[in-house]
C-alpha cells in the first residue's frame, strides 16, 4: 500500500515545491524587478536524513557567498538569489529537484553533494543548459559524459591517485611500489591512477593487484610483497575500511615496516580501530577540510578569510563547505567577466576559468570541465589516530 | 514377590503390533527363556523391558519398582542389562574402554573390582585390553559385550540372541560362561533361537506366537511338548542333539 | 617462491587452519554423536565472535592494561553464553526432530545459522565490529619466519583448546560416554548414559570451541562482520570434511591442512578466489577420499 502511494506523494511533493518557488520568483521580481531580475542559484544537498551534517554546512556557505556578492553589488546589478533543494542522499529525490530547477528557469546549479546523484541530475540540467558547478561529487565519470555545462571545483579520484603519486615519488623518493585495490570502482580507480602517474614520474610499480574487499585475511598477498620486499618501498591502496586497516595491521606483523598510503575512504575512525598501532605513521590522501586550507605556512588568505567569517556565523564547516562556497564565487565571476546571467555565456566563462584563486586555492577548469589544480592533501596518521595534514601538493614550498 | 513382572505388554512399530499384552515372571537367581519363531515378539519384549522402545501398554515391574516406560539408561541403572543382539560392542573404542563404560555408573574403585571379576571370567582379555573392540572376532565380541553387561554388576542379565552367527564350538563356550552366571546366582531372561541350547541352560519357558505367549512351563515339560518339538526342535530330540 | 616465503606461507595457513580446527571440532563432535552435520555452527562461531567484542569492550581499561586475562575472562564468559545458546539449538532445532528423516534436522540446523546471523546483524547493523588492539604489533622473528605477536598466541591458544578437547573426549569418564554414543548410541544408554545429556553436553561444547573460535579470529584479525559465520563456517565445514568428519584429531588436522591449502592458493590466484578454491577443495575430497585424511580409524563391525 505504502509502495503504491509513494509516486503520488513525491508527485504532491515536487508540484508543491515547484509552485512555492515560483511564488518566490515572483514575489522576488515584485520588489526588485525595477532594477534587474535576481540571478538565481539552484543548489542542491543532502539538508537532512545522514549526511545532513555536511549538506547544511554546505548551505550555510553557499548563503554566505551570495550575500557577500550581494553587499558587494551583486552580478552587474543581479542580486544572487539561492534556491535550496533538499537531495536527501537519495537518487530518486535528488533527480527531481534537478526538474524542479529545470522548471523555475534557475541561471545556474550548485551540486549534487552525492555522485550517484550528480551524475543523472547532470543530464537534466544539460538538457535544459543550465551550468552546474559540484562541490563535492568526485566520481570521473561525472565529468567524463561531454556535458559542456559540467564543471567542479573539487578534485577527483583520478587526482587523488596522482597526488599520492606525487608524495610518494619526490617527497618520499621511493621508485618501486606495490599498488592494491578493493577491486571496487573507487578503490581501483585511485590506485590504478596511481600506478600511471607513479609511472610517468619515472617509477616502477612492481606489483598490482586486486584483493578481496570482504575477505579478512591477507597474510597470503603480503607475504609474497615480503618476499620481494627489498625492493618494495612502498604500499598503495585503494579502496576502503576495514580492508585497509587489516591490511595494515597484517603488514607490520609480518615485519613489512615500508611506508603505506591509502585514500579518502579509509580516513576516519574505522581505520584506527581496526589497524590500531600499525596505522600509526601511515599516510592518507584525503580532500583538504576548510580549517587545514587556513593552517600553517601554506595557509591560503581566503581560505582564512573564509573560515573566520564562517566560524563566526556557524561554528565549523565541514569538509566540503569551503568548496561550496568556492562554487559560487566560480559561477559569478564567470557570469562577471562574461557581463551576461545568460546560460551559455556563464558557461562560457566557467570554460575559460583560470588561475581564479579561491578559497579552497586555484581554480583551473579543463576542457572537461574538472579542476585540474588537484584538491588533495597529504595526512599523516598521529599516535592515538588523529590525522594531521602533512604535505601540501600546491604549496610551493621546496621539500 | 518376583524379580521380573512383566504384564499384559504391548509394543508397537508403526502400525505394527509385534507383542500383543503378554505377561510373563523371572524369580530372583532364575534362568527364564522365551522361545519363538522370527518375528514373534521376542527381541521386542526385551528391548521394551530394557527401555530401549516405550511399550504402547502394559506394565514392567522390577523387584519393588515399575519401570514401565523409563529411558534406556534409568532402568539399565536400576539392575537390568541387556546384551543387546548383534554384540553391539563400542567398536571404536578399547576393550578395557569397552568394559569401563559397562560400570559408567559405579565409581571408580567399584569399577576396578568389577573389572578385576569379569577379567577372572575372560581371561583372555586381560592381555589385550588396548585393542579395539571392533578388531575382535564375533565370538570375541559376544564376550565382550557379555563381560561388559556383567561390569553394570545387573540383577537380571537378559541377553538376545547370544549365538546368532557363531560357530557351533564358540556358542558353547558362550553357553558355558551362562550356566556359570546362573550358577552365581545372577537371574537371567534368554532369547535364543537354538530352543535345545536354551531349554538347557533355563529352568522355564514361555513360548511366542504372533506376539501372544502361547505356552508356558519348566524346561522339562517344553522338551516333552509335541508342539515345541514339532515346531522348534524339528522333528524330535533325537535330531537335536 | 624462495625457501623462506614457502616457510611463511605454511606459517601463516597454520595460524588461519588453527581457528578454522576450532569451528571444525563443533561440526565434527556433533556428527560423530547424531549424525547430523550442524550447519548452524557457523553462527554460533559468528555470536561467540560478537559477545567477545561486547565483553572485551566492556572490561574497558582493564582489557588494555592486562590483555591476556581479559581475553581470558572473555574466552570464559563468551563461550559459555555461547554454548548455552548451542544448547538451545538443540533442544528448539534437533531434538524435536530426531526421529525424522535425516534431512529434517538438517533444514532446521541451516535455518537456525541464518538465524543467528540475522540476528546478529540485526542488533549490531551491518557494521563491522572492532576488538581494541591489546598486543604490541611489533612482530616476532622465529628464524626465517615473521608472525605478530597475536597470530602466535592465537595459534597456541587454539591448538592447547583442540588438544584439551581431544583429551577430554579420549581420557575423562564424560568423554569416554561421548565415544559410546557415538560408536553406538542404544549400547551406550544399556550401559546407563544418559545419551540425551550428551548430546546436549556435545552441542554444548561444539558450540563453545566455535565461540572460542571468533574470540581468537576477533582478536587476531581486530574485526568481526556480521557475514563472518559464512565463510568461516564453510572453510571449516571443509576442514572438519576433510579431517574426516565424526574424528576429534581429524579436525585439527584438516583445519590446519585447509589453512595451508588456501595460504597457497592465495599466492597463486588473487584472494576473490579464496571461497571457489575452499568449495574445489570439499568437492575434490568428497569424489577421492569422502572419508577424510584420517577417516574412520577402524572399520566398525555390526
Amino acid at each position: 500500500m505504502s509502495l503504491r502511494s509513494c509516486p503520488r506523494v513525491l508527485a504532491a511533493l515536487s508540484a508543491a515545491a515547484v509552485v512555492a518557488a515560483a511564488a518566490a520568483t515572483v514575489s522576488l521580481s515584485a520588489t526588485v524587478a525595477a532594477a534587474s531580475s535576481p540571478f538565481v542559484i539552484g543548489f542542491a544537498n543532502p539538508l537532512t536524513g545522514s549526511e545532513a551534517t555536511y549538506g547544511v554546512s554546505d548551505e550555510h556557505a553557499v548563503n554566505m557567498a551570495a550575500s557577500q556578492i550581494n553587499k558587494a553589488g551583486g552580478i552587474d546589478g543581479h542580486k544572487v538569489k539561492i534556491d535550496a533543494c533538499d537531495t536527501q542522499a537519495t537518487p530518486a529525490i535528488g533527480v527531481a529537484c534537478a526538474d524542479s530547477f529545470v522548471s523555475d528557469h534557475v541561471n545556474a546549479v550548485v551540486g549534487f553533494f552525492n555522485s550517484s546523484i550528480s551524475i543523472p541530475a547532470s543530464g537534466i540540467l544539460h538538457k535544459a543548459d543550465i551550468p552546474m558547478v559540484s562541490a563535492a561529487s568526485t566520481n570521473p565519470t561525472l565529468t567524463e559524459q561531454g556535458f559542456k555545462n559540467v564543471f567542479r571545483v573539487c578534485g577527483t579520484d583520478n587526482y587523488q591517485g596522482a597526488v599520492e603519486a606525487d608524495f610518494a615519488y619526490k617527497i618520499l623518493k621511493v621508485r618501486r611500489v606495490v599498488a592494491l585495490n578493493d577491486e571496487e570502482t573507487y578503490g581501483q580507480g585511485v590506485a590504478s591512477f596511481f600506478g600511471q602517474s607513479f609511472k610517468k614520474l619515472g617509477g616502477k610499480v612492481v606489483e598490482d593487484e586486486g584483493i578481496d574487499a570482504d575477505a579478512t585475511d591477507f597474510t597470503s598477498v603480503l607475504t609474497q610483497i615480503k618476499s620481494i620486499s627489498p625492493s618494495v618501498q612502498l604500499i598503495e591502496f585503494g579502496g576502503f575500511n576495514p580492508a585497509a586497516g587489516l591490511l595494515i595491521k597484517q603488514a607490520r606483523g609480518l615485519g613489512i615496516t615500508v611506508p603505506f598510503i591509502s585514500d579518502d575512504g579509509v580516513i576516519g575512525p574505522l581505520y584506527y580501530q581496526t589497524g590500531g598501532q600499525s596505522t600509526v605513521g601511515t599516510y592518507l590522501s584525503s580532500s583538504p577540510t576548510p580549517q587545514n586550507l587556513a593552517q600553517g605556512k601554506d595557509a591560503i588568505p581566503a581560505a582564512k578569510t573564509f573560515l573566520q567569517q564562517y566560524v563566526k556565523q556557524f561554528g565549523q564547516p565541514t569538509e566540503y563547505a569551503g568548496y561550496s562556497y568556492e562554487a559560487v564565487e566560480v559561477i559569478a565571476n564567470a557570469a562577471k567577466t562574461e557581463h551576461s546571467i545568460a546560460a551559455n555565456k556563464v558557461i562560457a566563462g566557467l570554460a575559460a576559468t583560470h588561475n581564479y584563486r579561491g578559497t579552497t586555492g586555484i581554480v583551473d577548469f579543463n576542457s572537461i570541465g574538472n579542476n585540474i589544480t588537484p584538491q588533495y592533501l597529504i595526512y599523516k596518521v598521529q599516535p592515538g589516530g588523529g590525522n594531521k595534514a602533512y604535505w601540501n601538493p600546491n604549496a610551493k614550498s621546496k621539500s | 514377590m518376583s524379580l521380573l513382572r512383566v504384564s499384559d505388554l504391548r509394543v508397537r512399530y508403526g502400525a505394527i503390533q509385534a507383542v500383543r499384552g503378554i505377561s510373563f515372571q523371572v524369580e530372583e537367581g532364575e534362568c527364564v527363556t522365551i522361545l519363538g519363531a522370527n518375528g514373534a515378539g521376542k527381541s521386542s519384549t526385551l528391548r521394551a523391558v530394557a527401555g530401549l522402545h516405550r511399550p504402547s501398554g502394559g506394565s514392567v515391574t522390577f523387584g519393588s519398582q515399575v519401570v514401565t516406560g523409563e529411558p534406556a539408561h534409568r532402568i539399565a541403572r536400576s539392575g537390568i542389562s541387556l546384551v543387546p543382539e548383534g554384540r553391539q560392542v563400542f567398536g571404536t573404542l578399547t576393550i578395557r574402554e569397552n568394559l569401563e563404560l559397562g560400570g559408567y555408573v559405579q565409581s571408580a574403585s567399584a569399577n576396578g573390582e568389577a573389572l578385576e571379576r569379569v577379567l577372572g571370567i575372560f581371561p583372555a582379555f586381560r592381555q589385550r585390553l588396548g585393542a579395539l573392540a571392533g578388531t575382535l572376532s564375533g565370538g570375541e565380541q559376544q564376550m565382550l559385550a557379555l563381560g561388559r553387561a556383567l561390569m553394570t554388576r545387573p540383577r537380571l542379565l537378559m541377553m538376545d540372541e547370544p549365538s546368532l552367527g557363531l560357530a557351533p564350538i564358540v556358542a558353547n563356550q558362550i553357553f558355558g560362561i551362562l550356566t556359570e552366571i546362573v550358577g552365581s546366582g545372577i537371574a537371567v531372561l534368554l532369547v535364543e533361537q537354538n530352543v535345545h541350547r536354551a531349554l538347557q541352560v533355563a529352568s522355564r519357558g514361555y513360548v511366542l506366537e504372533l506376539g501372544e505367549v502361547v505356552l508356558e512351563g519348566t524346561a522339562a515339560s517344553l522338551l516333552a511338548d509335541d508342539h515345541v518339538r514339532l515346531a522348534y526342535l524339528g522333528h524330535g530330540m533325537g535330531e537335536a542333539e | 617462491m624462495s625457501l623462506q616465503e614457502l616457510l611463511q606461507q605454511i606459517a601463516n595457513g597454520l595460524v588461519v587452519g588453527s581457528v578454522y580446527g576450532l569451528i571444525a571440532l563443533g561440526y565434527t563432535m556433533v556428527y560423530g554423536i547424531v549424525r547430523l552435520i550442524n550447519f548452524a555452527q557457523g553462527g554460533l562461531y559468528e555470536v561467540g565472535a560478537y559477545l567477545g567484542v561486547f565483553f572485551f569492550t566492556l572490561m574497558g581499561k582493564f582489557g588494555l592494561q592486562y590483555p591476556i586475562p581479559a581475553v581470558l575472562i572473555t574466552l570464559v564468559i563468551s563461550m559459555t553464553l555461547t554454548g548455552a545458546l548451542a544448547f538451545v539449538v538443540e533442544r528448539v532445532a534437533y531434538r524435536p526432530l530426531r526421529n525424522a528423516p535425516l534431512l529434517a534436522p538438517l533444514v532446521s540446523s541451516l535455518a537456525m545459522f541464518f538465524l543467528l546471523i540475522s540476528v546478529v546483524q540485526v542488533v549490531t547493523g551491518a557494521e563491522p565490529l572492532t576488538y581494541p588492539s591489546v598486543l604490541s604489533p611489533a612482530p616476532l622473528h622465529l628464524g626465517p619466519i615473521v608472525l605478530s605477536p597475536t597470530s602466535l598466541i592465537i595459534f597456541f591458544a587454539a591448538i592447547l583448546l583442540m588438544v584439551g578437547m581431544q583429551q577430554f573426549v579420549r581420557r575423562t569418564k564424560v568423554g569416554k560416554a561421548m565415544r559410546a554414543t557415538a560408536a553406538n548410541r542404544e549400547a551406550a544408554a544399556l550401559m546407563g548414559i544418559n545419551t540425551t545429556r550428551i548430546v546436549s553436553l556435545t552441542f554444548v561444547l561444539g558450540g563453545a570451541m566455535g565461540a572460542a573460535a571468533g574470540i581468537l579470529y576477533g582478536v587476531n584479525y581486530g574485526t568481526v562482520t556480521y557475514d563472518m559465520g559464512e565463510f568461516g563456517g564453510l572453510v571449516a565445514f571443509t576442514a572438519a570434511v576433510m579431517g574426516g568428519i565424526g574424528n576429534v584429531p581429524g579436525a585439527l588436522v584438516g583445519g590446519l591442512t585447509v589453512g595451508v591449502l588456501s595460504s597457497f592458493a592465495s599466492t597463486f590466484l588473487p584472494n576473490q578466489w579464496n571461497e571457489a578454491i575452499v568449495f574445489a577443495i570439499l568437492i575434490l575430497i568428497l569424489a577421492i577420499r569422502p572419508q577424510g585424511i584420517l577417516g574412520e580409524r577402524v572399520a566398525e563391525r555390526a
